[in-house]
């Protein structure tokens, strides 16, 4: 009845702008940093040519062009994207599981990748017209995705609920780690240089194919998030709650596995190992915009994007010449944020 | 002669079994008729959530569950939640979440709308306000009280209108206040909208003034089910409840059951 609590409706909409506003704010500095991450480096540009360079590529020289174009750009962008999408498939995960400590690095995902990759790697896979990153890529994604099924069908036969899948996440964890040490051990030390890309988590083979791939994916993933906004919020107060209000809970956790799957499994294919974010981004999304997934969900990505960006632009800066690898560096520049963030925003809801 | 299906809710030769464990065998209830509010009654773990689940669909189980002669057993979730909802005994979890938010969730959980407009909003409020707690309404379950998240659940199912509610010990957090509040709802919606009632309580004398029937349930079969002076006596209670238990006419012909001690 708007004619009995117009306050309390005002109320409620002026909540719903201010988190409209947060996730505009949200886009705006994940927008700036990107930029940021273009014009920063060995050679630095002004924000003018930065801009002319990127609006009209043929008003500045071919050299300024190129860096731009061909090594920043998609390097700048592919942090952008692999952070949205954990952030994403974080979000998701934190909620089907009904755990505040479930990630795409703590159930085995990251790990099943990474040991994808060193199998490619180390045994020295060669199919002719494939360029060998793309068949490590593709090992690394084939053993990601079976590793969610894997969980998925485990838990299925022994009807167990979501702490077994928990748990078993955990314990495909230290398998895939064991067997990733394992193939470290008997590596030869060229193969060793190339895995240590897979197991700490590198943006620096970006090219605009890999990027191209996973933008297209996470821009297509994204919406059928969103359209299972309604159900995943009653699931948070629930899963008898869900499954009284008609939501099909099996069915509805399914087609976020799928999802989950394709997300992770492509970020680490192209990336390797990058862990916190898919953990962090949904905590951090939580205490800024609360758990309506119609801005929880678009929240986490965001977040998860803003701070995979902000440490790519670290790890290039952080000892000059030389690019660190992303994921040590990760867990260093989201640690504050996470920090002032959880600190500040009070309860004890995770 | 035609044959007129029984209206309202039946439960016939009803079955549910948690893995090799049997919980409810051949269990015939009912019918629960439209306008009435009917109890059910029952020790721990004598399985009255067991019954409720199965009839709201969240259990599979053998025999069958008709209102107005559908059988609801075929009917996909969403729909058979249209028809008959079931409130979980447990309270919603304290998230991150407003209450008009929750209100909108459960209202589109099952559709396809993202976007929910000024009429949906309205009608959650409307609903909140007969529950009595408008005024909490932006307020985020994870700073709620247990029985004013319990409140917020009760007013989710009420928001969906269905044709028969299944409620789950609805009060078992709230004060007195809100116990009177809630069942005088409870008793006007059903009358009004000729609703199909069911209700879980523990509190025999709310089930003995408050209900127009009550159904007691014993070792997984129903062991009394009419109008509440009559399922109520002091030696069904002695074999439900091993209580020893007296029942006394008030002034106003109201009934109190009082305990006396244990078998
Ligand atoms: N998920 C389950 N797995 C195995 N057994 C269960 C499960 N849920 C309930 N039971 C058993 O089924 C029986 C009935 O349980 P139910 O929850 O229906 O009882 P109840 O009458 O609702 O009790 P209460 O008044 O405590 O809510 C109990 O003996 C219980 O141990
Ligand atoms: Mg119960």
């Amino acid at each position: 009845m708007t004619r009995h609590h117009p306050t309390i409706v005002q109320t409620y909409q002026s909540a719903m702008r201010h988190r409209s506003l947060v996730l505009a704010g949200l886009v705006g500095a994940l927008m700036l940093s990107i930029l940021v991450d273009c014009a920063v480096g060995p050679a630095a540009f002004s924000p003018a040519t930065l801009v002319r360079a990127i609006v009209a590529p043929s008003a500045v020289d071919a050299q300024t062009s190129l860096i731009v174009w061909q090594i920043r750009m998609p390097y700048a962008l592919m942090a952008a994207c692999v952070g949205g999408a954990l952030g994403l498939a974080g979000a998701e995960m934190q909620t089907i599981l009904a755990n505040p400590l479930a990630s795409p690095f703590t159930l085995g995902l990251s790990a099943a990748g990474a040991f994808g990759a060193s199998l490619a790697i180390v045994l020295g896979w060669h199919v002719s017209f494939v360029p060998d990153m793309w068949l490590t890529a593709g090992s690394a994604f084939v053993c990601a995705t079976l590793s969610v099924w894997f969980l998925d069908v485990l838990v299925r036969l022994r009807q167990g609920g979501t702490g077994t899948v928990i748990l078993c996440g955990v314990a495909l964890v230290f398998s895939f780690q064991a067997l990733v040490a394992l193939m470290q051990f008997v590596a030869t030390e060229d193969a060793l240089q190339n895995l240590v890309f897979w197991t700490l988590g590198s943006l620096t083979r970006t090219t605009w194919g890999t990027l191209g791939l996973l933008a297209g994916a996470l821009g297509c993933i994204f919406p059928f998030s969103l359209r299972a906004a309604w159900p995943l919020t009653t699931l948070r107060m629930g899963e008898d709650r869900a499954a009284s209000l008609g939501v099909d809970v099996p069915c509805l956790r399914r087609a976020s596995l799928v999802r989950i799957s394709l997300l992770c499994a492509l970020a680490v294919a192209f990336v390797g190992v990058i862990g916190f974010i898919g953990l962090v981004a949904p905590h951090i999304a939580r205490r800024l915009v609360g758990e309506d997934h119609r801005f929880y969900l678009p929240a986490s990505m965001l977040s998860g994007a803003f701070i995979l960006s902000l440490a790519a632009l670290v790890a290039r800066v952080l000892v000059p010449g030389v690019v660190v690898p992303t994921g040590i560096v990760t867990a260093l520049v989201g640690i504050p944020f996470f920090l002032v963030i959880v600190l500040r925003g009070g309860g004890d809801a995770p | 002669m035609t044959h007129t299906p029984p209206a309202g809710l039946v439960v016939n030769n009803l079955g549910v079994r948690y893995g090799r464990r049997s919980v409810l065998a051949g269990v015939h209830a009912g019918p629960f008729p439209h306008g009435a509010v009917c109890a059910v009654l029952g020790p721990n773990g004598s399985g009255k959530s067991t019954l409720l689940r199965a009839m709201g669909g969240l259990l599979r189980a053998t025999g069958a569950v008709t209102l107005d002669g559908v059988d609801l057993a075929p009917l996909p979730l969403p729909l058979r939640a249209q028809h008959c909802l079931y409130l979980p005994q447990a309270l919603p979890e304290p998230v991150r979440l407003n209450v008009l938010d929750a209100m909108l969730a459960a209202r589109h959980a099952t559709g396809r709308q993202s976007a929910s407009t000024t009429e949906d909003i309205d009608a959650a409020m409307a609903c909140l306000h007969d529950v009595g707690i408008a005024h909490l309404a932006t307020r985020s379950l994870h700073e709620l009280s247990g029985g004013q998240r319990q409140l917020a659940g009760l007013a989710q199912a009420l928001g969906r209108k269905p044709r028969a509610l299944l409620l789950d010990e609805p009060l078992s957090a709230l004060d007195p206040y809100y116990q009177q509040t809630v069942m005088a709802l409870l008793r006007r919606e059903t009358t009004q909208r000729g609703l199909v009632t069911i209700i879980v309580l523990h509190d025999l004398n709310m089930a003995l003034n408050q209900c127009d029937l009550a159904c007691l349930l014993h070792d997984g079969h129903i062991l009394a089910y009419g109008s509440p002076t009559d399922a109520l006596t002091p030696e069904n209670l002695r074999t439900v409840y091993r209580i020893q238990a007296r029942v006394d006419e008030g002034l106003n012909g109201q009934r109190f059951i009082s305990t006396t001690g244990v078998v």
